[in-house]
């Protein structure tokens, strides 16, 4: 055999084992894909509900085949022979000037027959020998056939398995009890029980559950005489009925629930209300209990509507889950009619605080209204705890109100009950409404007119120079304490007179909002504030950037003088 | 043509007669192995070599040294900026003998199988102009007469990279002519020291004649003889053309280049490769021996531009990017 025999054999065979490795490779990743594919087509039967599109020995055909072709199209690539020559020299010896010595002589095999390319040819036909071809191209197992492997018996079992989605098994399997004759003898009685709860239902006045069942027995009605892949979907496009009416916090789940159970009562639609109850029973359960959980902390008109309804509910369905609906029409059941008043006007009261903190105006209009409505209450209260429940509001109340004004009144200053915003005289009698009037709140016996809040907004304040009592009328308590208001008919208002500077301190903050950032009141407020911030930021673990701008913050509110306020 | 197995032998007796060479010239020359091996390489393939490094390396040595090995009849030129080209090739001259009066051609340094051009950019463009015709041709022309030159005819140029003012840069026409562009570099310690014991010492030993002519002149058929894979060649003629910032995949040989190398940048690419592989005794170029000799063949065919200068870009350094990036096939 000539040197250019003994190349080109060793070329060749290097092209075929090239070859076959590429095959093996291209045969992975061909069962690779046909896995995935019948995974995604699995995927699609789950998802659709359709019937497995493939057995075991399907899947494994389709993957052998898929790979038989891409080993015989792999086999047939056009594999360069400057490319196996490469491989020999790679094999042999990749050192400097003899990487490619195989590749120069397969070069010049073509040419004319020189001496010296007879010494080429011969020099590398030398160097190989019958290990060199296995050398340059060992075949081994391709890369990724375990996982080939692997996802191809998967994707077989999962295949063929797809089209059953395991929560219709019971009902559709043909080893289940349930035959075809069976499901439609469940159908019937399912129907019947449904025309039942529907004459009770529009007898009852309940338009939820009648378009419901309406509907349902179109499904019904829809399922009869179809296969059982159809009253599947009947079933489930039933469930999801059910389902949207729990979620208005209808009743459907005591009619799901008294249906299967009338269907289990009966050996022929036992299996039927086995899958009824399978799919539907837990849900609704625990969609009750969501329900009674969103009811206690609906507003009370809301809940009052959907005890009505869960009572119809227990009415209508006998075989009703007794412990479900019971404890979803206890959470709904409305408050005693006094205590529920009372909570009504605690959160008035609230508002109230709320709005005289924002607006004196809305305040004195709130507080007008809200001590009005307690008066009324206060004379309703037969009982004594609900009197002692009505005081306690009143007076929680009036903290809220009074909270912000709680400022000790400074020398000379006598702190009274001020009226009723906008009378703004102060020498009115008690009014109807049990609200203390105050005369001008003076010590020194010179009556000085009060101002309403509007003057005092306008900052138009007077000094206020002291008074004994709060108003003219007997009993009124010394000014500077809370007025009482156990027994009167009326409502109240603890404030306090301004200052001698002539701003509450709510005021203040206020106005120091709108950019009056000055004067001894203000810096007083401002103190406070900044003493309890630093407190707050001393013993929180507040970022520093944050503490920074906290304190930026009342850098730029901090009191000026007038001069610099000027400025 | 050479029988079969006869290959070999030429191959043997090639490697044998490059190895007295190198022996030869190592007995002065210390150091500077890859300048000797270009220089032979270049010289066995017909080609002329620039040698360019700064004063006292040792340049003027080296080309003396290879003369001398080759038994070679060189001589020098000195050039500098008032050398005439007539200095060089030689002039008619009037000379009067029993017949009368008649011109007759004086020959010029020139005429020598070895020349050495010491300083070869310190002469004016119209001098150095004057090796134009010699070094491609291998004849002179005076007057209306063509003179051969002795064969083998080599040209050893040397020019030093510093002091450049009142120096003349060689023209790309000369560049293109001269082989290889090796770059003189200064001796490691271990090489001064060699070059003190071997200069400082009592005696020197001289080199002897280890090639004749005419042997030159056979081994130089022996290189042509070498085949070269088509692969190879392709090899070659992808180095070239990508030299070119038109053709070129290399981003900074687009940047950088003015104009890529010549034809005769493949030739001594080529012709160079036979040789490398005939030193190692195979018998065919590899992609390594093109690899080895590409830069001295291109660095001084390979024209940059300004924004070359301006950014330091060297043609070593383009060179260097292209061949690692070009694929072999």
């Amino acid at each position: 055999m000539s040197a250019k025999e003994v190349l080109f054999t060793h070329v060749h065979r290097v092209r075929w084992r090239m070859r076959v490795q590429a095959g093996l490779q291209d045969a992975v990743l061909g069962i690779l894909g046909t896995a995935l594919g019948l995974m995604l087509l699995a995927a699609w039967t789950v998802w659709k509900g359709t019937p497995p599109m493939a057995t075991k020995t399907g899947a494994a055909g389709v993957a052998l085949s898929v790979a038989l072709v891409t080993a015989i199209l792999a086999s047939r690539r056009r594999i360069d022979l400057v490319v196996c020559a490469r491989a020999l020299d790679s094999a042999i010896d990749s050192t400097m000037h003899n990487a490619d010595r195989t590749v120069v002589a397969l070069e010049l095999a073509g040419s004319a027959g020189t001496p010296f390319v007879d010494e080429v040819l011969s020099d590398a036909a030398g160097r190989l020998d019958a290990g060199s071809a296995k050398h340059a191209v060992p075949i081994k197992a391709p890369k990724l056939s375990g996982l080939a492997v692997g996802s191809i018996v998967l994707a077989a079992f999962w295949a063929q398995a797809a089209g059953r989605p395991p929560r219709f098994q019971t009902v559709m399997t043909s080893t289940a009890t349930e035959t075809k004759a069976d499901a439609k003898m469940g159908l019937s009685a399912m129907r019947t029980l449904l025309q039942d709860v529907l004459v009770q239902a529009r007898k009852n006045g309940d338009r939820k559950n009648e378009r419901l069942i309406t509907l349902a027995l179109d499904v019904l009605n829809q399922a009869e005489g179809v296969g059982p892949e159809t009253t599947k979907a009947r079933l489930t496009a039933l469930t999801k009925l059910s389902d949207d009416l729990v979620k208005s916090g209808g009743r459907s789940g005591g009619l799901f629930e008294a249906l299967t159970q009338v269907l289990q009562k009966d050996p022929t639609t036992r299996a039927a209300a086995e899958a009824v109850r399978r799919f539907d029973a837990e849900a609704i359960g625990r969609r009750f209990d969501e329900l009674a959980a969103t009811l206690h902390k609906a507003p009370v008109d809301e809940r009052e509507e959907a005890a009505a309804t869960f009572a119809e509910a227990a009415g209508l369905g006998q075989n009703a889950a007794p412990d479900t609906l019971a404890t979803a029409a206890a959470a709904a059941a409305p408050e005693a009619e006094p205590e529920r008043e009372l909570k009504r006007l605690e959160r008035a009261l609230d508002d109230v605080a709320q709005d005289c903190e924002k607006d004196p105006d809305a305040c004195a209009t709130s507080v007008k209204k809200a001590g009005a409505e307690l008066a009324a209450q206060a004379a309703q209260a037969q009982e004594g705890e609900d009197r002692a429940r009505v005081n306690q509001a009143l007076k929680d109340a009036i903290q809220k109100i009074t909270g912000e004004q709680k400022d000790p009144p400074l020398e000379g200053a006598g702190a009274g009950v001020k009226s009723r915003a906008g009378d703004s005289s102060g020498t009115t009698p008690s009014s109807q409404a049990g609200v203390s009037r105050l005369g001008s709140a003076q010590k020194s016996g010179t009556p000085t007119p009060m101002k309403s809040v509007a003057e005092h907004q306008a900052g138009v304040v007077p000094r206020m120079v002291g008074a004994d009592r709060a108003g003219n009328d007997p009993g009124d308590a010394p000014l500077g304490h809370k007025t009482s208001s156990v027994g009167k008919n009326g409502k109240d208002e603890h404030v306090e007179l301004p200052t001698a500077e002539g701003l509450s301190r709510a005021q203040v903050i206020a106005g120091g909002a709108n950019g009056r950032v000055q004067g001894n009141r203000y810096e007083r407020v401002f103190r406070d504030y900044a003493a309890v911030v630093e407190d707050t930021l001393d013993t929180t673990a507040v970022p520093v950037q944050r503490r920074e701008m906290v304190r930026r913050y009342f850098d730029l509110i901090s009191p000026r003088t007038e001069g610099a306020q000027a400025q | 043509m050479t029988a079969k197995g006869e290959a070999r032998l030429l191959v043997e007796q090639f490697q044998a007669d490059l190895k007295s060479i190198h022996d030869e010239i190592g007995k002065t020359i210390v150091g500077h192995i890859g300048i000797v091996q270009g220089v032979v390489t270049a010289i066995l393939s017909g080609g002329h070599v620039l040698l360019e490094g700064v004063p006292g390396l040792g340049k003027t040595l080296l080309v003396r040294t290879v003369a001398e090995s080759l038994s070679l009849q060189w001589s020098r030129i000195q050039f500098t900026p008032d050398l005439m080209p007539s200095d060089v090739t030689g002039t008619n001259m009037i000379t009067e003998d029993g017949a009368g009066r008649r011109f007759e051609f004086q020959r010029g340094p020139i005429f020598a199988h070895v020349l050495l051009a010491d300083e070869i950019n310190r002469a004016t463009p119209k001098t150095q102009s004057a090796l134009l015709e010699a070094m491609q041709e291998g004849v002179v022309t005076v007057g209306r007469t063509t003179h051969p030159l002795p064969s083998p005819f080599i040209v050893l140029a040397t020019q030093n990279p510093i002091e450049m003012e009142g120096t003349y840069p060689l023209p790309e026409a000369q560049l293109d002519r001269f082989f290889f562009k090796l770059l003189v570099l200064p001796p490691s310690r271990a090489e001064l020291h060699a070059i003190l014991d071997r200069t400082t010492g009592a005696e020197r030993e001289k080199p002897r004649a280890a090639l004749a002519a005419d042997r030159l002149v056979a081994l130089r058929a022996v290189v042509r003889e070498v085949p070269v894979a088509p692969i190879v060649q392709d090899f070659v003629v992808r180095i070239v053309e990508g030299t070119h910032p038109q053709t070129s995949t290399i981003p900074g040989i687009r940047t950088f280049v003015k104009h890529g190398a010549s034809p005769r940048g493949a030739q001594a690419i080529v012709l160079a490769s036979k040789v490398q592989a005939l030193r190692d005794g195979r018998f065919s170029p590899s992609f390594d021996d093109v690899r080895t000799v590409a830069a001295p063949a291109l660095r001084h065919r390979i024209l940059l531009n300004f924004e070359a200068e301006i950014e330091g870009v060297s043609t070593d350094d383009l060179i260097a990017d292209l061949i690692k990036n070009l694929p072999e096939g």
